[in-house]
């Protein structure tokens, strides 16, 4: 297991070159030029060659690159080129604000996608199942921004019952989680709903029924205990993806989190902050899914690692 | 120690304004107290005034530093933290007393050699300052910034309450470069303390003072009780609510969680402008830019005079401005109203496609010809791409339109293969024709990359005539240089100039003072309840 582990390490710190490589030669091959973003609309083209020069902009992209891994090797992601903020500070400041969102998200997808599933499961083609696979197929079609807004309108602006967005209470929690949840509920129902099906009919459910055991003991168990693992990739994914930033449910609620961090980078050609949150973004992913593989040995004693 | 008799040297002609400890109106009606919120799009970038040139920062540094001079109530210079000044009838020295007893929010009271510091410091390469360009004319800048010489010989620190700066050339527009927050006064020793992060540890002598800033949320500013002026700032706190779009803005405008909107964002400007609650509140004012549909000298067939014209004649301002809500007014030239220079005589280009036609036909385009406009993936600049592209179309040239991100879009218009047509905008640094003029249409403004003149216009009597305005002190003399200058570039129709766009503020109830000024934007310094 250890050197599975090690392993995996490896890997990440392999796929993290790879995603840096990539990211950096994308923001060099935009036509567009950071010093000048930098500099402003109005700045003359002495001051943007001057910012240029003191940047290293003018260096080869192999030398540009290689200066960049070199000092990110010791932990240093340079300085926002619009800000000079350090990037490794301003994602820790915008970082808890994500992490809050994500795990908010990930309950709303459980609470509300498991019940939904068993339900789905064991009243399989009812008017039950019918209308909450509609309901679910709603979820999934919905885009994030419009049902932000939509939430935002009713909840908050017309009802008052919550705040017009931004951060700072649960209050402010909860319309931004619902908005990310949804979607990812009514997959996960689905799957959910998928998976029991197929374990229901198993031998040994059929075992634990003759057995005499109680039904609910038998659904939560026995057979939702194996229907959840594929759920346990998805969370674990969810939860991955999400920690790198959640770019429009951010925008839409003025979340100040890693993925409004990423957006303002992104529109100012900011390289160093562009770089900061994408590796950011791919190490949350890669040790996402190193958590959900380790999580499979706990909940199957029948996986092992070798 | 240089004695002030240097200023005998200066000629009976030289500028001479006598200050008074300004005293400031006490508003009848109004109250001290109370706090402000204004939302923004996104945070503040930088709190250092060598860092900043955007909307944010600067609204920021107008409360929290303070120059040599800044502005009354409309374009006038005005006495801040010098005092007086006089100019040399050449135009090259100019020498400032300084108020005393002017003080730094750390306690430390402003010297001369603060204003040296920070304009060396805008100068300095490693500081990577976007206005180091306005201060290249300094005497001993060059060798400064090559690194031939530890200070800017053309900056004297006479003694704690006298500066000197020297010219290289004579710029009738000097005084209001020093308006600039670049040229505002910092303590070295805090830029020491915080070398790479003086942006978030702003000591400066405003009104104001940074109290709390958190990055994508909120920057706080407190009144600051030593202030020079007696009697302002009125309110006792700012908050920059900051990562909140337009939409967002509005809700939470009407809710109160903000006291007042900057320009009313176009999807609930005509909603709010008819609303009896709020129509009595908003706050006009024409704002100091020009939009236009820029050509490319360079780029055939603009390099036809008769085509460019045929196009200023083809398109329809007045339907551009309806897309903005009628929030404009139309331009027949390139400096707006309120700038000095501006020509209220000065007739542009009607809307003709009869004449488009005429004058394409003369240049040999009797069918017209196709071209590609370059704009800006926002939603109200592709509207108005579009209407032009229909304009153009009616006589006969066929526009592709190309939309690109901000950061692209400045990269095409910058470069002379980049843009045959752009949609495109200018707004002042300050208020003096040259900032328009000089820097949009002189052939020295021509570069390869990041051209500032990005019709790549270029005219030998425009060149001269500029050059002859920049040189002279009194505005009375250039103004009639800079409106000949416009008449000849208006008559070249590098670009078709289409208005001048107005701002539309809004206010909470009981607050004033939140009308934009034409350089300061909105001002929070005199702002007040009743």
């Amino acid at each position: 297991m250890a050197l599975y582990i090690l392993r995996r390490v490896a890997y990440l710190v392999f796929v993290l070159v790879g995603v840096a490589v990539i990211t950096f030669v994308i923001a060099y091959l935009v036509p567009a030029d950071p010093a000048k973003m930098m500099a402003g609309e109005k700045a003359s083209p002495e001051v943007v060659a001057s910012i240029r020069k003191e940047m290293g902009l003018d260096d080869p992209l192999w030398m540009q690159f290689t200066r960049y891994l070199g000092r990110a090797a010791k932990g240093d992601f340079g300085r926002s080129y619009h800000t000079r903020q350090l990037v490794g500070e301003a994602i820790v400041q915008s970082f808890p604000a994500t992490l809050q969102l994500a795990i908010a998200a990930i309950f709303v997808e459980l609470l509300l996608g498991i019940p939904l599933g068993i339900l789905m499961a064991l009243k399989q083609d009812q008017w039950a199942d019918q209308t909450s696979r509609a309901l679910t197929l709603l979820g999934v079609s919905i885009p994030p921004f419009l049902l932000g807004a939509l939430l935002l309108y009713f909840f908050a602006f017309k009802s008052h019952l919550f705040p017009l967005g931004g951060y700072g209470t649960p209050w402010h929690l909860i319309l931004p989680a619902i908005t990310l949840g949804v979607g990812g509920a009514a997959y996960y129902s689905r799957v959910l709903r998928s998976e029991m099906i197929t374990i229901l009919k198993q031998d040994y459910i059929r075992t634990a029924r003759a057995k005499g055991l109680p039904e609910w003991q038998v659904i939560l168990k026995h057979a939702l205990r194996n229907a959840l693992i594929p759920l346990v990739t998805l969370v674990g994914m969810d939860l991955g993806s999400f920690m790198g930033g959640l770019v429009i449910t951010e925008s839409v609620f003025s979340w100040p989190g890693i993925g409004t961090l990423a957006v303002t980078a992104l529109a100012n050609v900011d390289i160093p902050l562009i770089m900061g949150t994408v590796l950011f973004s791919a190490f949350c992913v890669a040790l996402a899914n190193l958590c959900v593989d380790m999580t499979y040995a706990l909940i199957d004693p029948r996986i092992r690692y070798r | 120690m240089k004695k002030v008799l240097s200023l005998s040297l200066f000629a009976l002609l030289a500028l001479s304004l006598i200050a008074c400890q300004k005293k400031v109106e006490v508003k009848k009606n109004g109250r001290y107290g109370g706090a402000v919120k204004i939302a923004y799009r996104s945070d503040i970038p930088s709190l250092d005034p060598a860092l900043s040139y955007d909307t944010e920062s600067w609204a920021a540094c107008f409360m929290l530093y303070d120059g040599l001079v800044g502005y009354g109530d409309s374009t006038e210079i005005v006495p801040a933290i010098a005092e007086s000044w006089l100019i040399s009838d050449d135009g090259k020295k100019y020498a400032f007393t300084l108020r005393q007893g002017v003080k730094f929010t750390n306690g430390r009271e402003v010297e001369a050699g603060d204003f040296k510091y920070a304009i060396e410091r805008v100068l300095e390469p490693k500081t990577r300052s976007y206005g180091s360009a306005f201060f290249t004319n300094l005497v001993g800048a060059k060798e400064f910034v090559d690194g031939k010489a530890k200070e800017v010989k053309g900056l004297a620190a006479l003694d704690k309450y006298h500066l000197e700066i020297n010219l290289i050339e004579p710029r009738g527009f000097f005084l209001n470069v020093l308006a600039m927050p670049f040229a505002y006064a910092i303590p070295r020793e805090e830029v020491a303390k915080y070398p790479e992060d003086f942006s978030h540890h702003p000591t400066g002598t405003g009104a104001f003072k940074l109290q709390e800033w958190v990055l994508n949320q909120r920057a706080v500013f407190v009144r600051n009780p030593d202030y020079y002026l007696k009697g302002i700032p009125y309110l006792d706190s700012i908050v920059f609510v900051t990562n909140v779009g337009e939409e967002l803005a509005v809700e939470k405008f009407e809710r109160g969680e903000l006291s007042v909107l900057e320009d009313i964002p176009p999807s609930a400007f005509v909603r709010l402008s008819a609303d009896p609650k709020w129509k009595d509140r908003v706050e006009k004012s024409v704002h100091m830019d020009v939009w236009f549909l820029g050509m490319n000298c360079r780029i055939p067939p603009f390099n036809n005079r008769k085509v460019r014209q045929a196009v200023a004649y083809a398109v329809d301002r007045q339907k551009i401005i309806k897309l903005y809500n009628n929030r404009g007014i139309p331009a027949q030239g390139i400096l707006p109203p309120g700038m000095p220079g501006y020509d209220p005589n000065l007739k542009g280009y009607e809307y003709s496609p009869e004449k488009a036609r005429e004058l394409l036909k003369e240049a040999g385009f009797p069918k017209g010809f196709k071209t590609q406009l370059v704009t800006r993936n926002d939603a109200i600049w592709i509207k108005v791409s579009q209407a032009v592209q229909q304009d153009l179309a009616v006589v006969g040239i066929r526009a592709e339109i190309r939309e690109v991100s901000r950061a692209t879009w400045l990269d095409a218009i910058g470069r002379p293969a980049g843009a045959p047509l752009q949609w495109g905008d200018w707004i002042q640094d300050f208020p003096d024709p040259d900032d328009f003029l000089n820097v949009l249409y002189n052939s020295d403004q021509i570069a390869e990359v990041n051209s500032n003149n990005n019709n790549f216009y270029s005219n030998p009597r425009v060149d001269s005539l500029l050059a002859r305005a920049q040189r002279l002190t009194e505005i009375e003399k250039r103004v009639p240089l800079y409106q000949e200058a416009e008449r000849i570039i208006v008559e070249d129709a590098p670009s078709a100039y289409c208005y001048h766009s107005m701002r539309h503020n809004l206010g909470a109830p009981g607050l004033h003072g939140y009308r934009s000024h034409p350089v300061y934007g909105i001002f929070f310094n005199k702002m007040y309840y009743e």
